[in-house]
């Protein structure tokens, strides 16, 4: 059992301490201004990437992940079970902890949310109960996932959280603007609040980040090297963004012969400038701990040998995200080494997945438990995926015959990069957490630099 | 063919051999002239676009030098030089120096063939180009033709290659421009030319063959299969036109491209189509020209001619009298006043012949009266000389020779009277009576009348044939006029026959008219006597009065028929009464 209180004011501890050798002390006041890749029409728990990306600025959980990808308290500040098979878990919430319309947070408001990300909760009194068969260690990583925020459904239906920032204008295409909020139970962040900007190309955005338009900017890992070599500060995290073909095509050998063709280590050493590890698994090594195990093997002699007795003339489609620039490079890599392999592989973009042929997709990981995320994987791959593996050996089989049939074919593993600009200051060091998620209550900006 | 027709023909045909001998000396000439301003302009463009080719060959070398100095491609370089060369940071670097440097294509190559980065292949950077691992001095090589891998196709270009060397090892910069439609397109064509580049980049097909103008491609693969230049003139959906192919090499004489100049012959088409047109015109004016000025021309020498026609044709339709009066001052006028003095002169011969004939006639008439006459005057005379006698010399026989002599002289002035009578008759021919006759019964009816004195036992046999045509049918006629004068033809017949023979009557029914024979097999007549025959007071008989074919003759005639004869000595004689029956 865990039990830690006013992490805010250790943080702000620690950071006085750091202030010993800082330039700054952490200051309040200031709009962070953040730069993201795509917009979204809101920030939702249960929505895609993009809507889930900046839901721990709104939304709190249950538990968070540290630096370290440690869970450690935060709207629960201990849980406990008496069930000797430890499937039932009682879960103590944080007192006095509002919402941003000021409801409190209750463990009925808690048991609903988490309801509504698919799993057995419910208010036992003051407590939570959730029900959970795969050990304490996989729930609490589900429960520090996005989609385990909790959050209240207001009159309106919209989702109100009660994170340290609160919604006060959004716009999908554009993007919003946060405020602080004020009675969060970890203390008011520093920031007055974040301005959101979606900006669509690197370039501008690490332009802006250069002239001082932004402080904060989602940068791609192919940037990240020519950012660090302009002194730009980058935060990146663990490896949470598969690139992944889906190959929807009948012909076995010759999605063999396409997995045989892929130069990975070009796409990462160049593409991705040495960013990210290249990908033989659906899931990364930090989270399954078995990665290693699957070889990504490259033979395009081997490949050409397939494709030889299995002559294909009709052009093949490789499809990518429109607009997404780093996927059209790693898709006209991977087309050109299928050709090599006389693979008729032609890249397109493509706003549709799906159909035949083949399609280059960006699959983050859904949830910090495992197994939850090759189960989210695999849906978004539309493969059949049979049961809910509770053991390392269990998920092993999972995710292996799920790469049997060269249905999927990994490419690369994309950590979440950040740059920040000069004024940008961490109490922590840097705002981005393993995981990919930023934690920007942490963060001040350096006065008089705006 | 009548004099007009062949006028007519000579004068168009003269015309329109004119014209199209014109029309085809204006086209050849029109066409020579046309074929040699498009060679001209031809070869004006070959030649700008091979000035164009050198020009922007020039620049490409230019710009790929520039760009091999540059601050990029020597940070590249120095990354090359190091013993373990990261190339990774440099693989967008090409799209950049491409656009900085206003070049399409872009490559940097590490020694060994590596590609480092590529800007009009960005996913090539690792593979080879072999290009460079040719030895070469590529310093001294200037732009050439290269067959350029992009990632759905292949491209022309027209590239330059500079080496960039640090620590000795060489970071080569394969660059340049598209060899497209832009840079055809840049060619100033003259207006009915243009230019098509055909990059041969594929074996198995063509790229950039208009659509509906596969002739093109096919003479894009002949030249790609002589590899010579060519000249062809193509039948297109737009008109001919004529191209100069060239074919373009790259290195090794590689054929890399076909650039076509095309020069419509549009122009020359409609140019030939109105010569064409111009001499279709004037040949059709010529040819209504013609029909008029033959149309005049017969005005001036035909219609004379067929007014001298005409007169001759009224003057053998009987018409002596017909004068033709043409003032046209040339020889059809002195032909028409010899015609006028010819048919004068027949005119004053037939008036001299007819006075002639009437006297000869009034003397014949005048013989034959007295001839008549004094047969029965003689006996006349000795009668009353007799009866002076037997008064003066026997009174006694006078009564007697008185009762003899009155019956003699009344039987003599009986036949004077009857001589006088048949005269008269014929002087009174009245005019015919006209009734539906029966030709065929008439004839039957005249068999019968004188079949009992054919038969009569004193006169050698004569044999009737009577050959009747049942279409002969009924006339309009006076059918006592025709009886009278068939009569006297069976009559004349007989006459003819007197050691006996054949009589033959026939009957026809011919084109609109009958026809009545009567033949016998007599002793004939001379042709000089058939002229003569319907003659009155003529015969050939010691005691015919000559009126017997004069009336048959006038019978015929009062009916608007016409009678003929044929007739040979000793072979007998035809009499042929043509009808008509209406």
């Amino acid at each position: 059992m865990l039990r830690t209180k006013y992490p805010r004011l250790a943080a702000i501890s620690l950071a006085a301490a750091s202030a010993l050798f800082a330039a700054t002390r952490p200051q309040y006041g200031g709009f962070l201004r953040l730069q993201v890749r795509a917009g979204a029409d809101r920030i939702n728990p249960a929505g895609t990437a993009a809507q889930q990306k900046l839901v721990p600025l709104v939304f709190d959980r249950l538990v968070e992940l540290d630096e370290r990808g440690k869970p450690r308290p935060a709207l629960a500040v201990s849980w406990r079970t008496t069930d000797p098979r430890q499937r039932r878990w009682r879960f103590t919430l944080r007192p006095g902890v509002r919402f941003h319309n000021g409801a409190p947070l209750t463990a009925r408001a808690a048991a609903a949310a988490l309801q509504s990300a698919g799993l057995q909760a419910a208010a036992a009194g003051e407590e939570l109960v959730v029900s959970y068969s795969g050990g304490i260690s996989a729930l609490l990583r589900e429960l520090a996932g996005a989609r385990c925020a909790i959050f209240l459904k207001g009159a309106a239906g919209a989702a109100g959280g009660s994170g340290p920032f609160r919604i006060e204008q959004w716009s999908a295409s554009r993007g919003g603007r946060l405020l602080a909020n004020e009675e969060h139970w970890a203390g008011r962040p520093f920031l007055d609040g974040i301005e959101i900007e979606v900006q669509g190309t690197p370039r501008d955005r690490l332009l802006d980040l250069e002239l001082e338009k932004a402080d904060l900017i989602e940068l791609p890992a192919s940037e990240v090297r020519r950012a660090a070599q302009r002194g730009l500060r980058v935060w990146s995290s663990a490896p949470v963004e598969l690139l992944a073909l889906k190959v929807g095509i009948d012909n076995a050998l010759l999605r063999e012969a396409l997995g045989l063709s892929v130069d990975r280590d070009a796409i990462r050493n160049v593409l991705l400038q040495r960013q990210g590890e290249t990908a033989a698994s659906l899931l990364p090594n930090w989270l399954s701990g078995y990665a290693f195990l699957f070889a990504a093997v490259r033979d395009p002699a081997r490949a050409r040998e397939l494709m030889s007795g299995n002559p294909r003339r009709q052009p093949i489609p490789l499809t990518y995200e429109a607009g997404d620039r780093l996927a059209q490079a790693v898709a006209d890599r991977i087309a050109l080494d299928a050709r090599a392999a006389r693979i008729p592989l032609q890249s397109a973009p493509s706003a549709a997945a799906g159909g035949a042929g083949v399609r280059l997709m960006r699959l983050p990981l859904a949830s910090p438990e495992a197994g939850r995320a090759l189960a989210q994987m695999a849906a978004a791959l539309d493969l059949p995926m049979t049961g809910s593996p509770s053991t390392p050996q269990a998920l092993y089989d999972a995710e292996a015959a799920l790469l049997a049939g060269v249905q999927v074919i990994p490419v690369a593993w994309l950590p979440q990069t950040w740059a920040a600009g000069r004024r940008v200051r961490c109490a922590s060091g840097r705002a981005v957490l393993s995981t990919g998620e930023l934690r920007l209550a942490e963060v001040w900006l350096e006065q008089g630099s705006q | 063919m009548s004099f007009r027709l062949r006028l007519l023909v000579f004068i168009s045909a003269a015309v329109v051999s004119t014209v199209a001998l014109v029309t085809w000396n204006a086209s050849s000439s029109a066409r020579r002239a046309f074929e040699s301003v498009s060679a001209q302009h031809t070869a004006s463009l070959v030649e700008q676009f091979r000035r164009e080719f050198a020009r922007r060959g020039e620049e490409v070398v230019r710009r790929v030098e520039g760009l091999a100095a540059s601050d990029a491609v020597q940070r590249v370089a120095v990354e090359a030089g190091r013993d373990q060369p990261d190339y990774s940071p440099y693989v967008n670097e090409a799209a950049a120096l491409a656009a900085t440097h206003g070049l399409e294509f872009v490559e940097l190559v590490a020694g060994d063939g590596t590609i480092i980065s590529s800007a009009q292949w960005p996913a090539r950077f690792g593979y080879r180009q072999e290009l460079v691992l040719q030895p070469q001095d590529w310093k001294a090589q200037g732009a050439f033709l290269k067959r350029e891998e992009l990632p759905s196709e292949a491209a022309l270009a027209l590239v330059a290659v500079r080496a960039v060397t640090v620590r000795d090892r060489p970071v080569f910069i394969v660059a340049g421009l598209r060899l497209g439609p832009g840079f055809v397109a840049s060619l100033v064509l003259p207006e009915g030319m243009r230019a098509l580049l055909f990059p041969i980049l594929d074996p198995s097909a063509l790229v950039g063959a208009p659509a509906g103008e596969e002739a093109i491609a096919s003479l894009v693969y002949e030249v790609r299969g002589t590899r010579q230049e060519l000249t062809r003139t193509l039948a297109l959906p737009g008109g001919e036109e004529t191209f100069q192919a060239i074919p373009l090499f790259g290195r090794e004489r590689t054929l890399l491209g076909v650039l076509l100049v095309g020069s419509s012959r549009k122009e020359l088409s409609a140019l030939l189509a109105r010569l064409r047109w111009e001499g279709f015109t004037f040949a059709g004016l010529g040819v209504a020209l013609g029909l008029v000025l033959s149309f005049w021309t017969a005005a001036r020498v035909t219609r004379p001619l067929e007014r001298l026609a005409a007169g001759a044709r009224a003057v053998a339709a009987g018409k002596w009298e017909t004068r033709v009066d043409i003032r046209s001052g040339d020889e059809i006028e002195q032909l028409a006043n010899v015609f006028n003095s010819m048919t004068g002169k027949l005119v004053e011969q037939r008036d001299r012949l007819v006075q002639t004939e009437r006297v000869a006639a009034w003397r014949e008439l005048a013989r034959r009266l007295a001839h008549e006459l004094k047969n029965p005057l003689f006996p006349l005379q000795i009668t009353v000389e007799n009866l002076q006698r037997a008064r003066e010399q026997a009174p006694e026989q006078f009564d007697e020779v008185f009762r003899e002599s009155t019956a003699t002289l009344l039987a003599e002035l009986g036949n004077l009277k009857a001589i006088i009578g048949r005269f008269s008759d014929f002087a009174k021919m009245p005019p015919p009576e006209k009734q539906a006759v029966g030709i065929n019964e008439l004839v039957r009816d005249a068999a019968r009348l004188f079949e009992p004195q054919l038969k009569a036992a004193q006169r050698p046999p004569i044999e009737l044939e009577v050959a009747i045509d049942p279409h002969a049918g009924v006339i309009q006629a006076d059918p006592d006029q025709l009886r009278r004068a068939l009569r006297n033809l069976i009559l004349n017949a007989l006459d003819a026959m007197e050691s006996g023979g054949r009589l033959t009557l026939r009957t026809r029914k011919m084109e609109g008219a009958v026809w009545l024979e009567v033949a016998d097999t007599g002793q004939g007549l001379t042709p000089e006597e058939c002229a003569r025959l319907f003659t009155p007071y003529y015969t050939t008989r010691r005691h015919g009065t000559g009126l017997g074919l004069a009336i048959v003759q006038s019978v015929v005639s009062d009916h608007r028929g016409r009678i003929g004869v044929e007739s040979q000595p000793g072979k007998g004689t035809t009499f042929r009464i043509e009808l008509p029956e209406v």
